[in-house]
């Protein structure tokens, strides 16, 4: 027992290595039960026809229409090139068919969730995490407590839905600029005869690859909101603190979205 | 304030509506390119074997996908079933005596089954019956009595597998015969085979044998030759003397006998001598048995003066030896002594 005055004993390995492995596992324990509160939140909010549904509307305008360009570019490129070096080499083994699989097994199934899901984390994850940082420094979360309102099913849960919705949608355009626009720029380079293409295209899809790709849409909206939600209410005081969060936030989030998609497809082949 | 935000519901609905449209558009594509609401026509059929074969595989005809395997099984009588259903467009075409071809590619590629049209228009074959592989009892019948209609192959890898089929046949067959004759020389040479040539080598071998031998006396003559012809290149060699007119032989020939008779009584004195030197002999055999004794007991005797040697040695008495003798002067001294 220390006397008055005199300094604190410096803990040792043991005992500091035990209080990290202890906090770590109340903050995974503290975002369980975050997530766990944002999905009864969501029933809730589903259930009584929220006065939010602007700030979901919102929501849905920033991250999915706003993304779409960048998406629908990206998408275009990709399946341009799928067709372009799928046409040239193809043919010299006689697999020409096989453009469509691969076609559809990268946009579709791989490639077109992944790609979205990095490009709405990169705009709109570090956007909520900023904005719901700053809200907690300018003390409005608590505005909210004070008013009566609860902040996660006000300021979440839309965000919660509102990415998870721009999600599953900007992979259907991914889909659509990927696997049907992209013939309209292969024209210019190696042309392929309309109905050739799309009859090719549609018999190699099935809808478990469809479902497969929504399903993926919708695990990598969770993880994007949730984990920048979170990360934004772990803000405490100053104003530094947001960017570093962010950056924190995002990271988090890439790795949680790739395990993700190595889980569901690795589902997918079981 | 900005379109977007004043318009955010529609612009959002519009989104959203547009991105349902295009899925519902992609559904019903799918649906109909994959003839989702068409009917399909089940049969299956008998493979020897399922590998290269699997479920969603397409079963095509001159070319065309018409079907698409649904189920692979194995039966409790351990035979493989290939169930498959074929397109309604199609049904009109299956007629008696069709069967089904598994085309394998060892690429890995381009493999399938093959749909081959029985020879004669009939109705078509009854739902989920059987349509033989053409790899079964039934389907080689069919096919052997020409009631099936089998196109060449137009896939250019068969072909050249087709063709490369009975060039290894060939190969393996040739290959198995050198294996044979080779076996055959390894066994001969071994001395383990049997035939003509092992017998011809056995003689060879045993020629070989007594030609050494031969070789053997033919050098030890060939040696003699030497010398005697070296004896032959001297001029004052014992052979020119020999053969001499004047020399040792003719003289020996020419002199009534008198060195015969010498030489006979020489040889009678050998005679006479080497039979006293046997009588000699016999002699000393008959007294050798009391020469030995005589040896043994000579050595007893040595023996015994060894021991008693020894024990003069150690006596104490006589210890340190026999000392020397000294001489004891005279006292008669003669009249040389002194200063002569």
């Amino acid at each position: 027992m220390s006397t008055p005055g005199s300094a604190q004993p410096r803990p040792g390995f043991i005992e500091r290595a035990g209080a990290a492995v202890t906090s770590r596992v109340a903050i995974v324990f503290y975002a369980l039960g975050f997530f766990i509160e944002i999905l009864i939140e969501t029933l809730r909010y589903v259930r009584r026809r929220p006065a939010g549904s602007r700030v979901l509307a919102m929501q849905i305008l920033f991250t999915g229409v706003e993304a779409l360009a960048v998406t629908a570019v990206l998408a275009l490129g990709l399946g341009a090139i799928i067709i372009v070096q799928g046409t040239s080499l193809l043919p010299q083994f006689g697999q020409q068919q096989l453009l469509y699989v691969i076609l559809i097994t990268v946009i579709t199934r791989e490639l077109g969730p992944i790609l979205t899901a990095l490009i709405v984390a990169s705009r709109s994850g570090t956007a909520i995490t900023t904005e719901i940082g700053n809200m907690v420094i300018n003390h409005e979360i608590e505005a909210y407590i004070a008013s009566g309102i609860n902040p996660i099913a006000y300021l979440v849960v839309p965000r919660f839905l509102g990415v998870i919705i721009s999600m599953v949608v900007l992979n259907l355009y991914f889909n659509i600029f990927g696997l049907l626009g992209s013939w309209l720029i292969s024209q210019l380079l190696q042309p392929i005869e309309f109905f050739q293409y799309f009859h090719g295209l549609f018999s190699a899809l099935s809808v478990i690859d469809v479902f497969s790709s929504l399903v993926k849409s919708v695990v990598f909206g969770a993880i994007v909101s949730a984990v920048s939600t979170f990360h934004g209410f772990r803000v405490e005081r100053s104003s530094t603190e947001v960017p570093q969060t962010a950056i924190r936030s995002i990271g988090q989030v890439f790795i949680l979205l790739i395990i993700a998609n190595a889980l569901i497809t690795l589902v997918y082949y079981l | 304030m900005k379109f977007r935000i004043r318009f955010v519901n529609q612009v959002v609905g519009v989104f959203l509506i547009v991105a349902l449209g295009f899925l519902l558009a992609i559904l019903i594509s799918i649906g109909s390119n994959q003839r989702w609401f068409a009917r399909n026509y089940r049969y299956y059929t008998v493979l020897p074997s399922a590998s290269g074969v699997s479920t969603g595989m397409a079963i095509t005809f001159k070319g065309f996908q018409v079907g698409r395997v649904t189920d692979v099984r194995l039966t409790d009588d351990s035979e493989v079933h290939v169930h498959f259903f074929l397109q309604d467009t199609f049904i009109d075409r299956v007629w008696e005596n069709s069967v089904i071809q598994r085309v394998t590619n060892p690429l890995g590629i381009g493999g399938g089954l093959v749909f081959h049209q029985g020879a004669e228009p009939s109705d078509p074959i009854e739902e989920e019956s059987l349509i033989p592989s053409i790899h079964s009892p039934i389907g080689r019948d069919l096919v052997r009595r020409n009631l099936v209609r089998i196109p060449d192959q137009e896939d250019t890898i068969s072909q050249i597998i087709e063709q490369l089929g009975p060039i290894l046949a060939n190969v393996e067959e040739v290959s198995e015969s050198l294996v044979v004759v080779i076996e055959g020389i390894a066994a001969t040479f071994d001395g383990s085979g049997e035939g003509p040539i092992q017998d011809l080598l056995n003689q060879t071998n045993r020629l070989l044998v007594e030609a050494e031998s031969l070789i053997v006396n033919a050098a030890l003559i060939s040696d003699n030759v030497a010398a005697m012809t070296t004896e032959f290149r001297d001029p004052t060699g014992i052979v020119p003397r020999l053969i001499d007119p004047s020399g040792s032989i003719a003289t020996f020939l020419d002199d009534e006998d008198a060195l015969f008779l010498q030489v006979e009584a020489i040889l009678l004195g050998l005679n006479q001598s080497i039979a006293e030197v046997q009588e000699f002999a016999e002699f000393i055999n008959a007294t050798s048995p009391q020469l030995m004794t005589i040896l043994e007991e000579g050595r007893e005797a040595l023996g015994a003066g060894q021991d008693v040697m020894e024990g003069l040695r150690n006596n104490p008495l006589l210890r340190g030896g026999i000392p020397a003798r000294r001489e004891q002067p005279t006292t008669v001294r003669s009249f040389r002594d002194d200063g002569f």
